[in-house]
């Protein structure tokens, strides 16, 4: 009997006798895996899952109030010209102040007495969609700025900047979670190799009287680990690929096109969790025997 | 006569960095120490040199220290004191990969057996090729050889824990000389076995000691006569080791 068949032996001996066990591991370690994937997946694609529609699409110029009506309508057919943009709607001193009464309801009173153009007239930029994302709405306010008349632009810059950092956040929430996840596993292939290990304790006892080396010893939990945390990889693996594939199925249209990852990413995930399983399971096992007499 | 006056063995640093021994003995003790708590004392000060080639028959009373002794040699126990030398190794200072190396040029009959219960005989009478990484060609076939010679070749498939209490026994010798070893120590080997076959039993040490393999065995009752003239008897008397000639009295005196 030879040391490869000594392994399967012991490989299957440890299927019979540690069944729940191992069966309990591997879906536990299924699970971690299957979240670190989504881990790996979500810091991959983290820019994608800042959907476009967060980005302003709207522009706003507000003018000088001592502007008038020929060089407003100027403006606006300028601005009408430039390629992202979609439409141009001049909203003047009065219109402004009606918006507001509007807004303000049963206490439009509030205005009564003030100056009819004490609100500034303004230019509402709305973006073509295919040119909705902060570099245009930022470069159309760069344009604007250079516009004599004009004296403010309001483009929702504060709140996609806060959106970009919170991305910036997600790397390190990402890496910290997948970090956990990580130990986890080692863990948990470290408890369930300790338990084959206790099991079998007598085997090993004599194997060690008859002069098996520790690296001997040791060899066929290894193998077990590794093999514990590849299978484990590649259910979860597999999951995530058939959840890629039926994605843009089940969620909506914009949610479906960021999450449906392509072949390539499906085998980058397939190698890197199996990978990462069987990295895993050889230092769970380690792990695991370092601490048995 | 008591055993043989000794002078310390030259100690010499090898290449491996453990200290070995150019000894023309097998085995050697030097002021032997051995007690489990206070006043169960088992050796004291025993000095015993057992050379290469011999065979010997430890005896004594129940309790006396004789497997104490074996395990010494083995690595399984440590003395209080003294020093353990066997094949010029010193069997305490090895670690855990060294012990290993040196286990796999021993042939062990263990008083329990130590059998894999839930393994056939010819898994468990394997396991030290396997630890040698023999080949399994090689392995079948001196496997083979080893349960003929025990009338254990029909039993090679059969898981030990529903053998009789003779089949393991004599698959625990089996699997002491599958690896002709240069050393057997052999905690009462015939202790289960009928007559016919502990006749057979002794007769495989008897060829294994004419090939030049040391033998040291522990035994209540006296083997046969032709086995008498071949060994020489070590007596455990008040914690000491006494050497009884050449001849082996078919009843121990203390």
């Amino acid at each position: 009997m030879t040391q490869i068949r000594y392994i399967t032996k012991h490989l299957r001996e440890s299927l019979h006798t540690s069944a729940l066990a191992l069966l309990m591991s591997l879906l536990a370690l299924s699970f971690s895996f299957l979240l670190l994937g989504i881990c790996g997946l979500a810091l991959a694609r983290q820019e994608a899952l800042i959907p476009d529609w967060l980005a302003p699409n709207t522009v706003t110029a507000y003018l000088d109030v001592r502007s008038r009506e020929p060089d407003q309508d100027r403006m606006v057919k300028d601005i009408a010209n430039w390629p992202e943009v979609e439409l141009v709607q001049l909203v003047t001193s009065k219109q402004a102040q009606e918006q507001l009464k509007a807004v303000l309801g049963r206490w439009k009173g509030v205005l009564e007495g003030l100056d009819e153009e004490f609100l500034p007239p303004s230019l509402q930029i709305r973006l073509k969609p295919e040119a909705v994302k902060a570099e245009a709405a930022g470069e159309v306010a760069v344009r604007l700025r250079q516009m004599p008349l004009v004296v403010e632009i309001l483009y929702g810059k504060e709140h996609w900047e806060w959106l970009q950092s919170l991305a910036g956040q997600w790397t390190n929430i990402w890496m910290v979670l997948g970090a956990i996840l990580i130990l986890v596993s080692i863990l948990i292939i470290s408890n369930a190799v300790r338990l084959v290990f206790a099991y079998r304790k007598t085997e090993v006892h004599v194997y060690r009287l008859v002069g098996a080396t520790p690296f001997v010893v040791k060899l066929p939990y290894v193998v077990e680990g590794i093999l514990l945390g590849s299978v484990a990889g590649s259910l979860a693996a597999g999951v995530l690929v058939l959840l890629g594939a039926h994605v843009h199925r089940v969620l909506p249209a914009f949610w479906g096109a960021a999450l449906g990852w392509t072949s390539w990413e499906s085998a980058a995930l397939v190698a890197g969790l199996v990978g990462c399983g069987a990295a895993c399971g050889w230092l769970g096992t380690w792990m695991g025997l370092s601490k048995s007499p | 006569m008591t055993g043989e006056a000794l002078s310390p063995p030259s100690v010499s640093e090898s290449d491996a960095g453990s200290k070995t021994v150019k000894s023309p003995a097998m085995v050697e003790c030097l002021h032997l120490h051995k007690a489990y708590g206070r006043g169960r004392g088992v050796f004291h000060d025993v000095d015993v040199r057992i050379h290469r080639g011999e065979f010997v028959c430890l005896t004594g009373p129940g309790g006396s220290g004789k497997t104490t002794f074996l395990n010494l040699l083995t690595g399984q126990e440590t003395p209080d004191s003294g020093i353990v030398l066997v094949d010029g190794v010193n069997v305490q200072t090895l670690g855990e990969q060294k012990l290993a190396r040196f286990r796999q040029r021993i042939g062990v009959v263990y008083q329990d057996l130590k059998l894999v219960p839930n393994w056939t005989v010819f898994e468990n009478v394997a396991l030290p090729l396997i630890a040698l990484s023999k080949g399994e060609a090689f392995a079948r076939q001196r496997v083979g050889q080893v349960l003929s010679s025990l009338r254990l070749q029909g039993k090679k498939t059969a898981v030990c824990e529903r053998l009789s209490e003779g089949e393991r026994q004599r698959t625990a010798v089996a699997r002491a000389l599958v690896h002709n070893p240069i050393l057997i120590l052999a905690d009462e080997p015939t202790a289960h076995l009928d007559n016919q076959d502990e006749a057979l039993v002794w007769g495989l040490l008897r060829n294994a000691h004419l090939a030049g393999t040391t033998i040291i065995i522990t035994c209540h009752q006296a083997p046969g006569i032709e086995m008498q003239e071949a060994m020489y008897r070590l007596q455990i008397c008040e914690q000491r080791l006494v050497r009884h000639g050449v001849a082996l009295p078919r009843q121990p005196v203390c």
